[in-house]
């Protein structure tokens, strides 16, 4: 395209503005988070496949939701979406007919009266039969309701070659959460869709600060977790604890400070799905906190990973490291064999399946230690909590296990300070930093190189020089 | 999806993004409502990132500019709460410079909607008329004259705010436009 000057101003101050534009840390959370709630329209994939990989060394199974029960178990025949239509009312409030006409009213009042072009959002002209209350009682934050009709999802014309499930299209059920607005009155918060034969897995956060959790009852056993913290050694610890449902849900207390977007709920009966797989048995929550929404409760997020892009760094030395590499993976370690060996190590129990917002290594320090052990240390962020340093320890015969670092300070002098079992030395490294070390007792400085370096098990201090400023980083005994 | 089919999604999304979101940030005229309806498009490709094949970018701009005139369309009939101001991460300007690209902001915000993609579209993603044409669903020659209308709009508006600029402060009474950005309630 050749344009005029005039119009190259123009376009030039275009880019200008939007390069003042920046995308938020947790779009790729939240882009997965809308996934999940998307998937919640599409066929529920048969549990018992894509259970979680174990770790090559042998390590355990993740901890999970449910407890006592073996492997591959289906998930416990909960109440179907499609039920709910049948269902008498339940709740406190099921009994008070007039709030029960609020909520029908408020729910099709909020909905547009035609279909949207091009849309399958949820419309009046879509829906059919009358709303029925399913749920209906007083909470923390005031009197809440849900309230579901038969929607049928309109056919819509799909892009070539793209396939779609096969129950994207036709009669579904369509969910409104209800709260209380701002004149006390009964208000729509959000609203989903469900095909009929889904389990009625619905929960949403309703209040002011989002503290009040409602689950509805689906008539089986549910865990839910309210976040995820590391252990010492770097598994995650989930802490499930068991929904006690009254008259039709269960209605939960979100403490203050809590992560929202950390939360989950689970059919008690479904396994623990494998990193990044679909996951049946999982409550869909509507009406979250998010940054975009309530940013006093969950913007506080930002990047914590080593953005270290695309770094690699081969120790103690590249002729070295591609030997050993050479043994068990291919002529040289790609940047793929090398993830792959560091995301099968850092899996299971070290991950979290729940979390969406994973953000993983952008650099790895690969090498072999005197004995002959290779390893790969990187950091990975999991939701919006801090990255943790994590490596991969081979040995010999193909053995892997898990070296765990703790957090990591982008900010810190020498972010990544990993000891190796076995005296095997200390992995550190500052991406752009020049790095020296001495023992106990010593005074003179042995360069290390830079970037990164594996470091003899005798260093006690490292000297990170960057742009000719020294910091000199005291490892611990 | 298994850890490769993630990676390379992940990888797009870090490659990506910052370029999609300007797109729909010049689109949409607001900086979290572009947020919003990228994360939407991007949420609808993670489901299937497995069958976009070839050219994710491609398929993401297509979708994104569908995204942003089903919005258009949603709001002629609900209309949205205005959200907050969203320039906040702006890096600080020099007073002029901030005048003019407030000016040229509101401008291409007060175009109507078909000519604000159509110059969007056209000159700034640099797409065949074509391709604009079907994006948009209407003409090639609805494209030229769409784009021409809008850009001559956005050249008047430059060259106003230059020339203005360029005047001593105290050398007129004319008003000057409001140095506030904000970002909300572009479609009307």
């Amino acid at each position: 395209m050749s344009i005029d000057g005039d119009t190259a101003t123009v376009v030039d101050r275009l880019n200008h503005l939007a390069d003042r534009v920046t995308p938020p840390p947790d779009l790729l959370g939240g882009a997965r988070r809308r996934a999940r709630h998307r998937r919640h329209r599409r066929q529920v994939i048969t549990a018992g496949v894509a259970l979680l990989a174990l770790v090559g060394g042998g390590v355990a199974v993740q901890a999970r939701p449910w407890a006592g029960r073996a492997d591959h178990v289906a998930p416990t025949a909960a109440r179907t979406a499609r039920s709910l239509l049948d269902q008498p009312t339940r709740g406190d409030l099921a009994g008070s007919p007039g709030y029960l006409a609020q909520v029908g009213t408020a729910w099709l009042a909020a909905l547009p009266a035609n279909r949207p072009k091009g849309s399958t959002a949820t419309n009046r002209q879509d829906l059919r039969g009358k709303p029925h209350v399913v749920w209906a009682g007083n909470t923390p934050s005031g009197a809440a309701a849900i309230v579901v009709q038969e929607f049928d999802v309109p056919r819509l014309d799909v892009p070539a070659g793209a396939t779609v499930p096969t129950d994207m299209f036709g009669p579904h059920l369509a969910i409104g959460y209800l709260g209380p607005g701002r004149n006390g009155a009964p208000t729509v918060l959000d609203s989903t869709q469900a095909p009929f034969t889904q389990p009625a897995l619905f929960g949403f956060f309703l209040g002011a600060q989002r503290s009040t959790l409602v689950l509805l009852d689906p008539d089986a056993p549910v865990n839910y977790s309210l976040g995820f913290r590391y252990r010492q050694d770097g598994t995650v610890d989930r802490g499930w604890r068991v929904a006690t449902p009254r008259d039709g849900a269960t209605v939960l207390t979100v403490p203050g400070g809590t992560d929202q977007r950390a939360i989950v709920a689970v059919l008690a009966d479904t396994p623990s799905p494998s990193e990044f797989s679909e996951r049946p048995g999982e409550f869909v929550l509507a009406n979250h906190a998010d940054a975009s929404t309530l940013p006093s409760i969950n913007g506080g997020h930002t990047y914590s990973r080593l953005e270290w892009n695309q770094s690699q760094w081969a120790l103690p030395d590249r002729t070295a490291a591609e030997k050993a590499w050479h043994l068990t993976l291919a002529p040289n370690p790609t940047s793929e064999q090398v993830r792959a060996l560091w995301n099968k190590a850092t899996g299971g129990r070290y991950t979290d399946p729940y979390t969406d917002g994973a953000a993983f290594s952008q650099w790895f320090a690969v090498g072999v230690t005197p004995d002959g052990h290779r390893f790969v240390v990187g950091d990975r962020q999991l939701g919006h909590q801090p990255s943790q340093l994590y490596g991969a320890w081979q040995d010999a015969h193909g053995g892997l296990s898990t070296l765990y670092g703790g957090p990591v300070t982008p900010g810190a002098a020498l972010p990544v300070r990993l000891r190796l079992p076995g005296g095997q030395g200390w992995v550190v490294a500052a991406k752009g930093a020049q790095l020296s070390w001495h023992g106990t007792g010593g005074t003179a400085w042995t360069d290390a190189g830079t970037d990164a370096a594996l470091l003899p098990t005798a260093a006690t201090q490292v000297r990170v020089t960057v742009n000719g400023h020294s910091t000199d980083v005291t490892l611990a005994s | 999806m298994d850890d490769s089919t993630v990676g390379a999604f992940e990888d797009f999304v870090r490659t990506r993004s910052t370029a999609l979101l300007r797109v729909a940030f010049l689109l949409t005229g607001d900086a979290r409502l572009a947020e919003d309806l990228l994360q939407d498009v991007l949420s609808r490709m993670y489901v299937r990132w497995r069958k976009i094949n070839g050219q994710p970018e491609a398929y993401a701009r297509r979708a994104l500019t569908n995204r942003v005139i089903s919005h258009w369309r949603w709001r002629r009939r609900r209309p949205e709460a205005p959200l907050p101001a969203a320039f906040d991460h702006a890096a600080p300007e020099e007073p002029a410079q901030a005048l003019t690209d407030a000016a040229l902001l509101a401008a291409l915000r007060a175009l109507p909607k078909r000519q604000r993609a159509a110059v969007v579209l056209r000159y700034v993603q640099d797409l065949p008329e074509r391709e604009v044409a079907e994006l948009l669903h209407c003409s090639v020659g609805t494209v030229k004259s769409n784009a021409s209308r809008g850009l001559t709009r956005l050249r008047e508006v430059l060259a106003d705010h230059t020339d203005t600029d360029r005047s001593p402060p105290s050398g007129g009474t004319a008003p000057r436009p409001e140095l506030v950005v904000t970002l909300n309630g572009a479609d009307s």
